[in-house]
């Protein structure tokens, strides 16, 4: 059947908590009776079925992922979810202090299987809800963070990450959740995709090449991966094949399924919806240099947003985010660049 | 065999120690941990202790020098025989000690009437308001209802009130026939493992053979093992970055934490973790959590668990009165409040959160009352008394088993030493340190098992005699154990994948 990116997770959580008494799901507003579910519909309903596995909390983030830390060492499979990604910041220290370092420094001896799930995406609400936050939690070890751009992506990696022992943060996109009904925003993009009846995953740590392309290689998330695929429709016109690698999981990242294209394509574009500083572009970047850098036949190009918060300004947040025509204009660059 | 004693580092930054004076004489007898001089660095003075037991026979360094670090400042005398013979000799002194202790009634005689009532002791409106406040709440045994003055707390006030807390002998025995000697005994056991295992890994810091830093527990020991003396096998506790005592309270071997702390693989944290880290999953202790006030809301998911899987267990939480103060505190006991779950929050109120004195963060006499405004139940306990945080503790596990809901405990009790290594307590008062001192939890213990007939002198110098061995054992076997392995250092973080490099 085909689903919305809210609808897939809802019935990744929904399978995986039917079939393991040990999942559960902790956060704001998520099972109110006649409340939404989430700020993203994303748990609407669940509550019928599973009252007592559904955990309302007070607005307490560093509750909410300190509960679900303790709870995950005791052997259940919390599923932690903030109303905005902005809000994982209030439970820096349980997030980075304790559930991605408990393990290591309790020399392997536990497991922290917390699944955190995370809105994201520049979306008309200003710097504090509109932030994309991935960068912040790439330097952090021990922690898998996936970010997946379609309905069918996102259910498969919601239940691989259920199953995961290791803590798995989720970012998900606030366009992509769908594009219909209660979900119906300026911007809201169409990711739903049909998803099978059976059970399926999508592995953790592999990224997928969602359109095969020989001159350059472009690496793209969320909302981006769908605008690195408008734009490498309208360069094909312009006689440009673009490689669209998505990569789902930003860490570990498949970086072998990208050196392999640039090997290839000798060139690439990493199109990212964050600040440029020390984003995932410079850490593919640098990978290149290390690794193949006599492939290159272009220097690496980063297609990002300023090194500033997140605008309101429809005006200033549609210069913010790297759009179509921009992905287009930048791709041209690398292409006609002469050693 | 001469040994030479030289000067510390002392603090990260200063390798310049001035000497200010000798505190002993050439030909003197010394016992390691004595102290030797004062010295002064650029931040603080402080008295220096030995390393070494044995006699002095020079002191080389210059009284009012400058002293580089490494530098040999004297040489004692400690041949292993001259050091056996010493031992033999201190194990006698004990017994001679505790005998002239026999004949003096006031060490034996703890009945509280000789400690000064409250009504000897001026009480201004704050304690009396607490007297009545605290009677309330202690005859219903139950919830706080409203908050004592604003006023702030004194260190004296402190003082004065925790007596309202402590016990009759007559309530102490009444402990003691309920939990059995050998359980009282092994009480007593733990209490002195804990204080000898700090006070020789102490002297292994400033020896410079311990590497990292540590945060002691010397005179908090009633608590952890009152508390953890009430719990079940299946229980678990999370600790803090002063967490040697919680450790040995439940049960880690001290070979696992002393191996821990010599970052050794056979430490309880593959020598991952380190001082601050201790604790192994497996014995009913989660890692210790270093971050103030972190492992207030794991222990309440902790407790969650065991409600959702229906299982009879409590989640402890133990944690200072500074991390009464942090936001995961709130948010991680009105969380618990409210979904009602098998936990109980200690909070060891010693007084000062590393050098800041509570009455300049808090404006409530009792930590306890906080609970209140959660809809909590709040309890004191007298920390200095093992059997009194027993009982307390017993209480409040049993209402969290019963499913009654959690509970806020605060002991108030006290460091006998430094927050962290090196730190020379100027910030509190002579007359603070000395009261507490008189409240010593284990000479306190001690000295009611004696006088109940529980220990005689023999058997408590052969306790500790044995405690002395079993911590040379364990700082051979962290000292001997193997170094982990430069590839170790990628292990262990993932369950199921490789660590990208």
């Amino acid at each position: 059947m085909k689903l919305s990116v809210a609808e897939a997770l809802r019935k990744a959580i929904y399978d995986e908590m039917k079939r393991d008494s040990n999942v559960f799901c902790i956060g704001e507003d998520i099972a109110i009776q006649g409340g939404f579910g989430g700020a993203f519909t994303v748990t609407l309903g669940l509550e019928k079925e599973f009252r007592d596995r559904m955990i309302d909390t007070p607005v307490s983030e560093i509750g909410i992922f300190g509960y679900a830390c303790g709870a995950a060492i005791m052997g259940m499979r919390p599923i932690a979810d903030v109303q905005y990604g902005d809000f994982l910041l209030c439970a820096m220290d349980q997030i980075i202090n304790q559930i991605a370092k408990l393990r290591y420094m309790s020399g392997g001896k536990i497991k922290v299987p917390v699944v955190m799930r995370a809105p994201v995406g520049v979306t008309g609400r200003g710097a504090q809800h509109s932030q994309c936050l991935e960068p912040y939690f790439l330097g952090c070890p021990g922690i898998k963070i996936v970010a997946p751009s379609t309905a069918y992506d996102a259910c498969g990696l919601l239940r691989a990450a259920v199953r995961d022992d290791d803590p798995v943060l989720m970012f998900e996109h606030k366009l992509l959740y769908g594009s219909k009904g209660m979900r119906q925003e300026t911007g809201a993009f169409d990711a739903s995709s049909e998803i099978p009846d059976e059970d399926y995953i999508v592995p953790i740590g592999k990224g997928i090449i969602r359109r095969p392309g020989k001159d350059i290689t472009i690496v793209a998330s969320l909302l981006m991966m769908h605008f690195s695929m408008m734009a490498a429709e309208i360069l094909e016109k312009e006689g440009i094949s673009c490689e669209v690698i998505d990569p789902r999981t930003l860490w570990p990242i498949d970086i072998d399924l990208i050196l392999d294209s640039v090997k290839k394509t000798g060139r690439i574009a990493i199109v990212e919806e964050s600040p440029k500083q020390h984003g995932i572009g410079a850490e593919i970047g640098v990978q290149i240099s290390e690794r193949i850098v006599d492939y290159l036949i272009a220097p690496v190009t980063r297609i990002a947003a300023p090194n500033t918060p997140a605008p309101f300004s429809p005006v200033l947040e549609k210069i913010y985010i790297p759009q179509v025509e921009r992905i287009v204009s930048t791709v041209k660059k690398v292409l006609n660049y002469q050693i | 065999m001469m040994s030479e004693i030289k000067m510390p580092q002392l603090g990260q930054t200063s390798d310049e120690i001035r000497l200010i004076k000798w505190i002993v004489k050439e030909g003197q007898e010394v016992k390691r941990g004595q102290a030797l001089c004062e010295v002064e660095t650029d931040k603080v003075t402080m008295e220096l202790e030995s390393v070494e037991s044995g006699i002095i026979t020079k002191l080389i360094a210059q009284p009012d020098s400058q002293i580089k670090t490494g530098e040999v400042i004297a040489i004692v005398e400690n041949s292993m025989k001259a050091m056996s013979a010493n031992r033999e000799k201190n194990a006698e002194g004990k017994n001679v000690v505790s005998s002239k202790h026999t004949n003096d009634s006031e060490f034996l005689n703890i009945d509280d009437r000789k400690v000064p009532s409250i009504e000897q002791i001026p009480i201004n409106t704050t304690v009396k308001t607490e007297l009545k406040f605290k009677k309330n709440a202690l005859n219903k045994n139950e919830k706080f209802t409203k908050s004592t003055p604003e006023k702030g707390i004194s260190n004296k006030n402190i003082l004065e009130t925790t007596k309202v807390f402590i016990l009759t002998t007559k309530e102490k025995k009444k402990i003691l026939d309920e939990i059995g000697t050998q359980k009282a005994v092994q009480m007593y056991m733990k209490m002195t493992l804990i204080r000898s295992f700090e006070e020789r890994i102490k002297l292994l810091f400033l020896e410079g053979k311990m590497p990292g830093t540590i945060h002691q527990y010397i005179g908090q020991e009633a608590c952890a093992v009152g508390v953890c003396s009430a719990l079940e096998q299946n229980d678990i506790i999370a600790s803090t970055h002063r967490p040697h005592g919680h450790a040995i309270a439940r049960g880690i071997p001290i070979n696992e934490i002393m191996a821990e702390l010599y970052g050794k693989t056979t430490g309880c944290c593959k020598g991952k973790g380190g001082s601050m880290h201790i604790g192994d999953l497996s014995k009913g202790m989660l890692p210790a959590i270093a971050i103030v006030g972190g492992n207030i809301p794991i222990v309440g998911g902790m407790a969650m668990a065991f409600k959702l899987k229906n299982q009879s267990r409590v989640a402890i939480s133990f944690f200072g009165e500074g991390a009464t103060n942090e936001g995961a505190f709130h948010e991680g006991l009105n969380m618990a409040a409210v979904y009602n779950i098998p936990a109980v929050f200690v909070c060891e109120n010693n007084s000062y959160a590393a050098s800041t004195p509570a009455s300049l963060t808090i404006k409530i006499q009792n930590i306890a009352e906080r609970a209140c405004a959660y809809g909590m139940r709040g309890d004191i306990g007298d920390g200095m008394d093992v059997l009194n945080v027993y009982q307390h503790a017993k209480k409040a596990i049993d209402i969290a088993r019963s499913g009654q809901g959690p509970s806020l405990l605060e002991l108030k009790t006290f460091r006998l030493c430094g927050h962290s290594r090196r730190d020379p307590c100027n910030y509190m008062s002579k007359e603070e340190r000395e009261y507490w001192k008189g409240k010593d939890p284990i000479t306190l213990y001690e000295g009611f098992l004696l006088s109940e007939s529980v220990l005689d002198k023999d058997f408590l110098s052969k306790i500790k005699n044995n405690i002395e061995l079993e911590i040379d054992k364990a700082i051979e076997f962290g000292q001997n154990s193997p170094d982990p392995k430069p590839e170790d250092i990628f292990k262990d973080l993932y369950v199921d994948m490789e660590v990208p490099r």
